[in-house]
């Protein structure tokens, strides 16, 4: 058991998401920060194994048996026992040791992988938390104190590999595709969205981020759309002109107008963005998505294959 | 088949058009097609999201890729548009209706159907004729979205159609049956709500222990039944 003395300001447990329910209306949940996700769970040689996720601020946890694990994804200062624990490399754990996280210094979320991963039971595919509907992850809600989270004891001992991440973030904008209703905004519009840049506002969250900007972009004939899918990334535009941005919790069908779509070779960037912080967009080609996302993949791959 | 319309929702989804109109037989041609791709999937291939008048699917175009041949296609993307033009040019006899009818036993009206007095009034109807009128219609489930279970249902009556709260209520019951216009549905969490609500079933519509973890499916047909005390199911 891990036992949680500090939840931190709203950590849950995640995983890889809870895939192929879509189409009864089960959101996708997992993860925010795939890559993060994937890393830290490499370098445990596992993969898909759920993990806390921790938001802008880290929690305090107790382990009660012997383990291993690696705190990956946004920059923090974290301890075990008052040693300093690194980022991106593995930590042997044993029974009364106790990890604390501090604040997020560069992004907005960071990861606790263990070995094994953690035990929670599994939900239609996944371990990921489900917030409204009270299922999956720890009793379907936010880790608090006292709560006890199973993992296997393991003693094994991992190669101290670090990974360098810095090529998987940066400053730059972020990538985006024309929404499917982007022909349907007067060109004005189109280049006010692209050549604005936004602020997260603090109503942001797994669900969707609310972005704040000068200029709100409108339609000039507003128009219903039927209900269809929407997916992690989709750029919403409701009748206030504000952009949504939507995320991992984000609801399967939605009926108000995209007019973009981040590329997924950017999502992962997009989990470390804190509110009030800004963000700028980048029209780019469904070739140029396609090719980042290859090369995304390939580097993942091979971080994989080289650590297992 | 109709002539398919192909749209990228992101480089890794893809729309594929049947209608611009809700209409029962582009919802039956969509039926049709999800099962074949079901059956058949390609390389790379995730899962699929249908709604009124497309379905979406969801694939790993890096799958898509590396699985052999990818020539002479130049993107991922175009490659899935062939396979399901492919798949879909010959379509295979299946019944074109193959749902189920579902009853959903319902509590009308006092406590748990708040607003069907409103609905009655707006309408220039008695409640009793709003119940029945909301009885007497087979619903067809469209597609499932929103939240877990929830089904867009078409065929309402117009006779009873009310427009939304102008402020939604905060939380509004599991199982609650509301109107929206001229669509009807059933909340399967709480959840808030600007629906107007006019009663209750017991009926869980999200069963997470069981596949597929829903009691509707699109393509079902839903009648509600009127009863006077709660009967769990």
């Amino acid at each position: 058991m891990l036992k949680v003395m500090k939840p931190g300001i709203f950590s849950t447990i995640q995983d890889g998401g809870r895939t192929g329910h879509q189409q009864y209306g089960l959101i996708a949940s997992g993860v925010m920060d795939s890559v993060a996700y994937r890393i830290g769970n490499a370098l445990l040689k596992q993969s898909d194994k759920a993990v806390i996720e921790m938001t802008l601020n880290g929690g305090s946890f107790e382990f009660k048996k012997a383990t291993a694990f690696v705190l990956t994804g946004g920059m923090m200062h974290a301890t075990l026992n008052n040693q300093l624990v690194p980022m991106y490399k593995v930590i042997s754990a044993k029974a009364g040791d106790v990890l604390t996280c501090g604040t997020i210094i560069n992004g907005a979320r960071s990861y606790f992988c263990i070995a094994g991963g953690f035990l929670v039971d599994e939900i239609l595919g996944s371990r990921s938390t489900y917030l409204k509907a009270k299922f999956g992850g720890y009793k379907g809600r936010s880790l608090q104190r006292n709560d006890e989270i199973p993992y296997e004891e393991t003693w094994v001992k991992y190669p101290a590999y670090q990974v360098n991440i810095k090529n998987f973030y940066g400053n730059s904008p972020i990538r985006i595709l024309q929404g499917t209703e982007w022909l349907q905004f007067s060109r004005g519009m189109q280049t006010s969205f692209i050549n604005q840049s936004y602020t997260i506002s603090n109503k942001s969250d797994r669900m969707g981020y609310q972005l704040e900007s000068h200029t709100s972009i409108l339609l000039e004939k507003p128009f219903q759309l039927l209900s269809e899918a929407v997916t992690f990334g989709t750029i919403q535009l409701p009748p206030s002109g504000q952009p949504i941005l939507l995320m991992t919790d984000r609801q399967t069908t939605g009926g108000y107008p995209k007019i973009g779509q981040v590329i997924s070779a950017d999502l992962h960037r997009l989990a470390q963005l804190t509110p009030q912080q800004k963000l700028q967009f980048q029209l780019v080609s469904l070739e140029q998505a396609e090719e980042a996302y290859f090369e995304l993949e390939q580097q993942l791959r091979l971080i994989e294959a080289v650590l297992k | 088949m109709p002539v398919l319309q192909f749209r990228q929702l992101s480089d890794n989804a893809l729309f594929v058009q049947f209608s611009t109109t809700i209409n029962e037989q582009a919802h039956y041609e969509i039926q049709q097609a999800i099962t074949m791709l079901q059956q058949q999937p390609f390389p790379g291939f995730i899962e699929l999201v249908p709604s009124y008048t497309n379905f979406c699917v969801y694939y790993d175009p890096y799958i898509v890729r590396t699985s052999l041949p990818f020539k002479p296609f130049k993107t991922s993307a175009e490659k899935v548009q062939n396979y399901i033009e492919n798949l879909l040019k010959h379509p295979e006899n299946f019944p074109s209706e193959t749902g189920r009818l579902i009853d959903i036993p319902v509590l009308y009206g006092g406590e748990y159907g708040p607003d069907l007095n409103d609905v009655a009034r707006v309408n220039g109807l008695t409640p009793e004729q709003v119940i029945d009128i909301h009885t007497s219609k087979q619903y067809l489930v469209y597609m499932l979205g929103f939240a877990p279970g929830f089904p867009f249902l078409g065929g309402m009556d117009k006779r009873i159609a009310t427009p939304r709260h102008s402020t939604p209520r905060l939380q509004i019951a599991a199982g609650s049956i509301g109107i929206a216009g001229e669509q009807t549905g059933i909340y399967p969490l709480a959840t808030p709500g600007g629906w107007q609500i006019i009663g209750r079933t017991m009926t869980p519509l999200f069963l997470p222990d069981k596949k597929p973890p829903t009691l509707l499916r699109a393509g079902d047909r839903v009648r509600f039944v009127a009863v006077k005390e709660i009967t769990s199911c």
